[in-house]
């Protein structure tokens, strides 16, 4: 007892030092300068702060010196203000009753302000003052942010109130009971929301919220999804229950068979992209038809995720019909399709389209090629490098300026000697973009062992350029002898 | 598998080929661009505008209408606007403490969404907006366009590879905008639906420098509406840093704000990786990615430069990840509105950034370290700092679910 007697002149000591400080940063707020109240502000922030930091455990403290200064008459309004605001992150249970008291006040903001400490406090002595609030509240003016509060709150034992709410013929006070149900979703707001729904609790023009709050309020309950599926007269609903059931379990076969066929477009594309996920072979059989009677919408929807069939074959016919389509975007999709696809058809088409003039499409086969999963893309490169086809040649070269091919850029410093000029143009070109020190350095040794003048002037020009391009003192070096 | 002749756009519904219909709400500075984009393409065309200054939409929708968008309606209140049936879309260019409601209102309702950077104002506005685009099944593109850049894929793919070794520390450059100092009241314009600007966001007296739409300050001043330049230009290099790092589904975990026991630079910190500091080496790039093999420096206008200098035209080597591609982050986000799958800044991508955004400023505000548990997604040992990762709203402003 001896001890504790100074411990608590001590902490009564701490308490007042600390109301005198924030009551000293308080009276600053009635400087008219708004520099000298900019300052005050962030004084008391800071004080609030620095006393609520790690390891002080002074927050009911701070609270209590906050609440004595909130009560202090003297004090300017804009300053309780900013106190308010500052008790949001720093206030315990122990604000409750300053606070309560703030609400029955008579300044509007600063009850609001009040409120909003309220709902910042996670205890239950904040959540019955904030219930008490509701029950008191005169109006929906009045009502609806204490119902909002509790929302935050996630206070269970709310519940009852807000379903009494949520049943009022207002439409807005339905929305904000209904809402902050699905908001709380708890068991018991869960419980009360069914109820709601099974008894036709709510007004008509509340309904499609009840749906949506019941959906969010039980999230994961496939079979309140399914159910909300095939009952609801919202198309919005009707999709995210479609999304609840798929990532829910209910994502049956016969039902998204059923949904490919909808007539809600939104419905019909998510249906489609997780049956071709999920590989279903009645899917797949079909498709190829189908692909020609759908909307291009759609369409698009298939080839972001044809890569997913079992049968890569399938995929890449689906995808190499749409390479020519009208439509660019479906162009591009298909070419983004078949380098997801990786199948020797795939890979020739894809090269095929990066000679396209068009850059939406040559840039789609660039990134396609670039990350296609087909190990046999550099054989079939370097085999079109040594092939007679000037454009495959070209082609390839092209090709080796997204993909590395080791071994390729020897082949390429043979094609700018031969006696293909279009060839060699291009080869110049990817081999500026391309080439190593390595190769810089055998291109120098092939520059200087030339005996044709023009020819050591073409390739030193090309040099010149890579070495540039590379940068470094040891590229620089490299020209030196065809200087 | 048999389609029925209303899918076809036999029977009333949009056929094949339909443009996608935008709505585009906040009308100021940065909506412009989206606005020149949206009326110009053959894929899309603007159908409404909203915005709480009547002068501001009166104007943007007589453009619109000149610009053939005949029908294009007007609106003060968002949620009007995304309750329209004919609507698929919706562009938000609000300022920042209005972009999760308008957003969720948006994807309830059945719209994809384009929400300018920073996709928040605060953590749990994230998750929210994350819950939101799962549930209803939408497609969420993020602002943060540097991702459609092809320097800053490349910079970012180099990176990611380990081409400079292992990175441990990161510069980025974001500047500094003046604080936000106390104003007088003043008397709110006509026609300017003020209470609707502050939104959710405190009750202050209106002063023409506290609603300006400014890239050099103005309301971005203001913690009470932005994140100050942690939002403005983190949103964008703390994007970058994450991906360059495969830190898109997690983040760091030390937040150190400028100042705090003599630290001359505000930084975070991954677990197992580089230190990002902000603002620290004279300028030489907005992002300098430092590794112990060489060096990344990339900015904007494709300045784009490599130590080796040959590492800048590598291809990737056959293992080597390959970041996603896209070369317009509007066009992207079409894209993915037709094919369903997710944009280049996703949802969970724009909220993991916003998150690095808003620890900074936590910690900024707080005047000390915040330590961060990405997987959980909560703040540790610091009950004040926790209670920041979420802001009260005024009454009539609540989040949507």
């Amino acid at each position: 007892m001896k001890f504790l007697i100074p411990l608590l002149i001590l902490a009564v000591q701490a308490r007042a030092l600390e109301t005198a400080a924030v009551t000293a940063v308080a009276s600053k707020f009635g400087n008219p300068s708004p520099e000298e109240q900019y300052n005050a502000r962030v004084e008391l922030n800071r004080l609030i702060d620095d006393a609520t930091a790690p390891g002080k455990n002074e927050h009911a403290a701070v609270t209590r010196a906050l609440c004595a200064v909130l009560q202090n008459k003297e004090i300017p309004r804009e300053a309780r203000k900013y106190i308010l605001r500052a008790m949001t992150r720093v206030a315990t249970a122990d604000a409750v009753d300053c606070l309560a008291a703030m609400l029955n006040g008579d300044d509007a903001l600063l009850k609001e302000e009040a409120r909003q400490v309220l709902e910042s406090i996670h205890d239950l002595k904040a959540i019955a003052a904030l219930e008490s609030a509701l029950r008191k509240a005169a109006d929906k003016r009045e009502k609806l942010p204490f119902a909002g509060s509790l929302a935050v709150q996630r206070a269970d034992s709310a519940v009852p109130l807000l379903a009494a709410l949520a049943a009022d013929p207002d439409v807005e006070t339905a929305r904000a009971g209904l809402d902050a149900l699905a908001e709380i979703s708890g068991d018991p707001a869960v419980a009360a929301l069914k109820q709601a729904y099974a008894e036709g609790k709510v007004t008509p023009a509340a309904r499609v919220d009840l749906e949506r709050a019941l959906l969010v309020a039980s999230s994961g309950d496939g079979q309140v999804a399914r159910e909300l599926y095939q009952t609801t007269g919202s198309d919005t609903v009707r999709l995210a229950a479609f999304t609840a059931m798929m990532t829910g379990g209910e994502n049956d076969a016969a039902m998204i068979e059923q949904a490919v066929k909808s007539e809600h477009a939104g419905i019909r594309r998510a249906a489609l992209a997780c049956g071709i996920e999920m590989k279903l072979p009645s899917l797949e059989s079909g498709l190829a038809h189908a692909m020609e009677q759908m909307p291009v919408e759609d369409r698009m929807v298939v080839l972001a995720n044809i890569h997913h069939l079992n049968s890569k074959e399938t995929a890449g016919k689906i995808a190499l019909s749409r390479v020519a389509a009208d439509d660019e975007n479906e162009r591009v999709a298909a070419i983004m399709a078949l380098g997801r696809i990786g199948t020797q058809p795939a890979f020739d088409a894809v090269l095929q389209a990066l000679g396209d003039r068009r850059p939406p499409v040559n840039q789609a086969a660039a990134s396609a090629l670039a990350g296609m999963d087909y190990p046999e893309a550099g054989a079939a490169l370097l085999a079109r490098l040594q092939g007679d086809s000037s454009e495959d040649k070209i082609l390839a070269i092209k090709a080796l300026q997204f993909r590395h091919v080791p071994g390729a850029n020897a082949f390429l410093m043979e094609i700018i000697a031969s006696d293909d000029p279009a060839a060699s143009k291009e080869a110049m070109k990817a081999l500026y973009f391309i080439a190593t020190l390595d190769d810089l350095r055998a291109m120098c040794a092939k520059a200087t062992a030339t005996a044709d003048a023009a020819r050591r002037k073409s390739l030193a020009s090309i040099c010149s350029r890579i070495a540039s391009r590379i940068n470094t003192d040891e590229a620089r070096a490299l020209l030196k002898p065809l200087d | 598998m048999i389609l029925s002749s209303r899918v076809l756009g036999r029977a009333g519904n949009a056929g094949p080929n339909s443009r996608i219909n935008i709505g585009i709400v906040g009308l100021g500075n940065i909506s412009r661009g989206h606005r020149g984009f949206c009326l110009t393409q053959d894929a899309t065309q603007v159908v409404a505008l909203c915005d709480v200054r009547r002068q501001a939409l009166d104007k943007a929708v007589a453009e619109a209408k000149a610009k053939g968008s005949t029908a294009c309606g007007a609106y003060n209140d968002y949620r009007e606007l995304c309750a329209r049936p004919d609507i698929d879309a919706v562009v938000v260019c609000t300022p920042d403490h209005w972009h999760a409601a308008v957003s969720i209102e948006a994807m309830r309702n059945g719209k994809d969404v384009y929400v300018e950077k920073p996709m928040t104002l605060t953590i749990e506005e994230g998750k929210a907006m994350r819950a939101a685009a799962g549930r209803y099944g939408r497609v969420l593109q993020v602002g943060s366009q540097q991702r459609s850049n092809q320097s800053f894929r490349k910079a970012a793919e180099l990176v990611r590879n380990g081409y400079i070794g292992k990175v441990h520390t990161i510069v980025c450059m974001l500047g500094e905008f003046p604080p936000a100092t106390q104003l007088p009241e003043m008397p709110v314009p006509e026609g300017f639906d003020y209470d609707r600007w502050l939104g959710p966001a405190p009750w202050e007296p209106f002063n023409p420098e506290r609603v300006l739409g400014s890239f050099a300050g103005g309301w971005r001043c203001f913690w009470e509406y932005g994140s100050r330049k942690n939002g403005d230009w983190g949103a964008h290099h703390f994007d970058i840093v994450q991906w360059a790092l495969g830190m898109d589904e997690s983040g760091p975990e030390y937040f150190v704000p400028k100042g705090y026991e003599g630290a001359t630079h505000q930084y975070h910190s991954y677990a197992k990786g580089p230190k990002v500091i902000r603002d620290g080496d004279g300028r030489k790039a907005m992002i300098r990615f430092i590794g112990d093999e060489g060096e990344v420096r990339v900015s904007r206008g494709d300045k784009f430069e490599t130590d080796p200098a040959g590492l800048k035209n590598l291809l990737p080597k056959p293992d080597d990840v390959l970041l996603y591609e896209s070369r317009d982050h509007r066009m992207d986000w079409i894209n993915s509105i037709r094919t369903r799958q997710q944009p280049i800044c996703h949802v969970g991508i724009g909220h993991r950034t916003a998150t690095i955004c808003h620890l900074s400023g936590i910690a900024e505000r707080l005047g000390r370290p915040v330590k961060w548990d990405p997987a959980a997604e909560r703040i540790l040992d610091d009950p004040a700092a926790s209670r920041m990762m979420d802001r009260p709203r005024r009454a009539g402003y609540s989040l949507p679910i």
